[in-house]
């Protein structure tokens, strides 16, 4: 039951990161390699904060999301003056500055040893401790992040983002700043991954730098894809299937040392397989098509 | 000191050198961002481990088969993947997802076959470097130096002179033309790929010499194979083995002042810094953000 | 002389002056100056490359020009972004047809309008019944648009599967939606069947009644001749007659430079 309990926690935690990365990739077109460095950030963000403030959980909370969210529109910035493939490159540079940041400033970081003993979160009194109170905790916050992308994504904004998506020369030709719908995006996108980060952090109570690294940030693209890409369920449909469908096998007795392998293996092949015939992957709105 | 640096970064250019070109050889005429060629330079020093350590054959012979069947597999996946996506009119970012597929895919298996831990296909103690200008450095380390620009400038003369090279310099430029014209852009985008995929196995032959192999080496390489091309100039290959030399140099010159472990964070920072000012590199020709 | 005695009561919406463009060695601008007025459709014609969209672009901000002046409504606007151009109010369309081929037709035209709400973030959240407000506006005036140019019937399929002729129509829906005084159209019957061309002619000439000022750029002639004020003959970046349109067609310059 625990067992269960915590895959569905993990769901949780990859559905927040890949509603998040949709409203970059599925909807405003934009291939972010970055992503997982805004989850770590949000992670590291309020392990420190509780390590070394005591805050309260909610406080480290919207500290977090807001801290992300200005990395995520600086990442954003350079969007104007660096166009496609570069710009995902540029991401893939992003996300491993983060990386050596977390890793070897470990005054700061704690570096490879990572930050143990982060705190259980407590709100309004309450502690969550119980695998049953994470899940709650999570599942309000995948509602909320897929609430607010909703949100976005059905707005006059979030028609502007389609636009970019397919072309943003028309989309700049009748007035839009498709400058700073990017930066916005990113923003937000950053932020919601955050909060996935600060739950990961107090679940788990011990962080490290090798749960951010540049293989995760294609992991939740890889949900992202193969759940569907531009709607709003395929990347919560992803998250179910890339979380559970490994931990399936080990039901099948696969030792231990493949069992990680395997994994990868696995999305890795879904990918390749689902861009050969279905890019727009399980329900998706968009297929990446030029 | 400083002559030490400098051989170290030349030596490191070196080896960038030969990542760089591949896969600049390979952007360039195929307008999409293979990310599998990581796991293709790392095959190339993995089949030399097959061969040599494991079934015995002599690191001379064992070598060239590693090179071979680099290349078939870079070939294999443009026949089996990239082509099937093309012919589909694919977007390059549909690619470059298959390609990252491809790459994890492969990467996994020989992370299962030959485990995680760092192999050697080295042999004999290591030993002391020769004093070169002040400097030390191992007899392995001259022959990858020797080989990289041997094999840069090979490529660089069959480009230029040869029938294929100059197809592929034609598809590089303007593929419809070329289609047009009567070039069989598959059979052209087919000897890239091999060409390309062999570079790579050697570069990763090279730099299992020097410093043994693990599954995953290949995507750090690549990156810095990337930020070469990107500094230096897509499209040209004095920009490219530029860019290379002054990566080097700009690590080796951080590694000097601050750690080795800053080794990776300076060269994308250098390459953001690039990307924002001068897209094109140093001897690459104008990159349009969008074309009207 | 003729331009003196036009100019009297109108006035100038755009005036551009001295405009010059090269690219990599190529004059895709020379010393260009012309001036629209309000109410005004001015045909813009002459060879490939002659430089006619060049103009386009540099106007709407989508390519910088090497010197020279361009004025609209008495702003000037070359230093500015094209985002901002065009909400001063000028709208355009593509050689190449650009439209958001996934999105409804209805999506696209209710892209176009200026100053939405809706688009702000702020307002997604805390303003969305002002943002809705808006929605529901523009959805009722798009749909007008919409059945004025005859393709409201489409108006939920996505653009893509209009026919090339119904997707220029369009294009120029969205240009009359985003409220724009100066519509610079880029070839807008070219390559589409006669019943249509009438469709889109009637509609440009429909535009000054609407208080829109017009540039167009067309290949066919025809379409010049029936539809313009004034015509403008381009070749090699530089203006080489002005006037009437018949005047223009039968100027020697012009029918020299269409035999070389």
């Amino acid at each position: 039951m625990t067992y269960l309990l915590h895959i569905l926690i993990y769901i949780g935690i990859f559905s927040i990161l890949s509603i998040s990365l949709n409203l970059l990739v599925g909807y405003t077109g934009i291939l972010s390699i970055a992503h997982a460095a805004f989850y770590g950030v949000g992670a590291y963000a309020v392990a420190l904060m509780a390590l070394q403030f005591h805050s309260p959980f909610l406080v480290n909370l919207v500290l977090a999301v807001i801290a992300s969210g200005v990395l995520g529109a600086l990442v954003g910035i350079p969007s104007l003056r660096i166009k496609d493939d570069y710009f995902i490159i540029a991401t893939f540079a992003f996300q491993v500055i983060v990386f050596s940041i977390l890793n070897n400033w470990v005054s700061f970081t704690g570096g490879p040893m990572g930050l143990p003993g982060i705190p259980q979160p407590v709100i309004f009194g309450i502690r969550v401790s119980s695998h049953v109170g994470f899940l709650i905790l999570i599942v309000i916050l995948c509602v909320f992040t897929f609430w607010f992308s909703g949100r976005v994504v059905k707005s006059p904004f979030g028609r502007v983002l389609r636009a970019i998506r397919e072309d943003e020369v028309f989309a700049q030709s009748f007035g839009k700043n498709v400058a700073g719908f990017k930066v916005k995006v990113f923003m937000m996108g950053a932020g919601l991954a955050a909060i996935a980060g600060v739950m990961y952090a107090t679940y788990i109570s011990f962080i490290d730098p090798t749960s951010f690294t540049v293989m995760e940030s294609i992991f939740i693209i890889s949900i992202v894809i193969i759940g569907g890409a531009g709607s709003l369920w395929g990347p919560v449909l992803g998250a179910v299937v890339l979380v559970a469908l490994p931990e399936l096998l080990r039901f099948i007795g696969l030792p231990n040392a493949v069992a990680a392998n395997i994994r990868q293996m696995l999305y890795g092949g879904l990918l390749v397989a689902f861009m050969l015939w279905r890019p727009r992957g399980f329900v998706g709105k968009y297929g990446f098509n030029k | 000191m400083i002559n030490q640096l400098l051989l170290n970064a030349l030596f490191a250019g070196c080896i960038y050198i030969l990542i760089a070109v591949s896969f600049s050889l390979i952007y360039h005429i195929t307008r999409f961002f293979h990310f599998a060629h990581a796991v293709v330079f790392t095959s190339g020093a993995y089949f030399t481990y097959l061969f040599h350590k494991l079934l015995g054959l002599p690191v001379c012979i064992a070598i060239p088969i590693a090179i071979g069947l680099a290349a078939l597999l870079g070939c294999g996946m443009e026949v089996s993947v990239y082509k099937p996506l093309r012919k589909k009119n694919a977007s390059p970012m549909v690619l470059l997802l298959a390609s990252l597929g491809l790459y994890i895919v492969l990467q996994n298996t020989i992370s299962m076959v030959f485990g995680d831990d760092t192999k050697s296909i080295r042999s004999g103690v290591v030993k002391e470097g020769l004093l070169v200008f002040g400097a030390r450095i191992t007899p392995i380390q001259i022959v990858i130096i020797c080989t990289s620009i041997v094999l840069v400038v090979l490529v660089a003369l069959w480009l230029k002179k040869s029938k294929m090279g100059k197809a592929m310099r034609a598809v590089a430029n303007d593929a419809e033309l070329a289609e047009i014209s009567g070039i069989d852009s598959h059979n052209v985008i087919l000897w890239t790929f091999a060409i390309g995929s062999g570079l790579a196995g050697v570069a990763g032959i090279l730099v299992a010499l020097d410093v043994d192999m693990t599954p995953t080496m290949g995507m750090n390489v690549l990156m810095m194979g990337v930020v070469a091309v990107i500094i230096g100039g897509v499209g040209s290959i004095p920009g490219v083995a530029l860019g290379a030399l002054l990566l080097g140099l700009a690590q080796h010159l951080g590694v000097w002042k601050i750690s080795s472990q800053w080794q990776d964070a300076i060269a994308f920072i250098i390459l953001f810094v690039f990307l924002l000012v001068r897209p094109q590199g140093f001897l690459g020709r104008k990159v349009k953000k969008v074309s009207v | 002389m003729w331009e003196s005695m036009d100019l009297i009561n109108r006035h100038m919406v755009l005036q551009v002056q001295n405009l010059n463009k090269n690219f990599d060695g190529i004059t895709a601008l020379d010393n260009f100056s012309c001036t629209v007025d309000e109410g005004e459709i001015l045909g813009l014609f002459g060879p490939n490359g002659a430089g006619k969209s060049t103009l386009f672009n540099v106007i709407t901000g989508f390519i910088s020009c090497d010197s020279g002046k361009a004025i609209f409504r008495g702003k000037t606007l070359l230093k500015r972004s094209s985002d901002k151009i065009s909400l001063m109010g000028i709208s355009r369309t593509f050689q190449d047809l650009r439209l958001i081929r996934q999105m409804t037709v209805l999506e696209n035209v209710m892209l176009a309008f200026h100053h939405q709400p809706g688009e702000r973030l702020r307002n997604v959240f805390l303003r969305k019944r002002t943002s809705d407000r808006h929605e529901e506006k523009n959805r009722e005036a798009s749909l007008e648009m919409l059945e004025y140019s005859g393709i409201a019937d489409k108006a939920d399929q996505p653009a893509g599967n209009l026919s090339y002729g119904q997707q220029k129509l369009l294009s120029i829906v969205c240009c009359l939606a985003s409220g724009a005084g100066l519509l610079l159209l880029d070839e807008p019957v070219a390559g589409i069947n006669p019943g249509m061309i009438d469709k889109i002619l009637s509609i440009i000439q429909e535009l000054p009644e609407k208080g829109k000022s017009v540039i167009f750029i067309e290949h066919n002639i025809d379409a010049i001749m029936r539809v313009s004020h004034r015509a403008i003959f381009m070749d090699a970046g530089r203006k080489i007659s002005e006037g009437l349109p018949e005047t223009v067609r039968n100027d020697p310059k012009v029918i020299e430079a269409y035999l070389d």
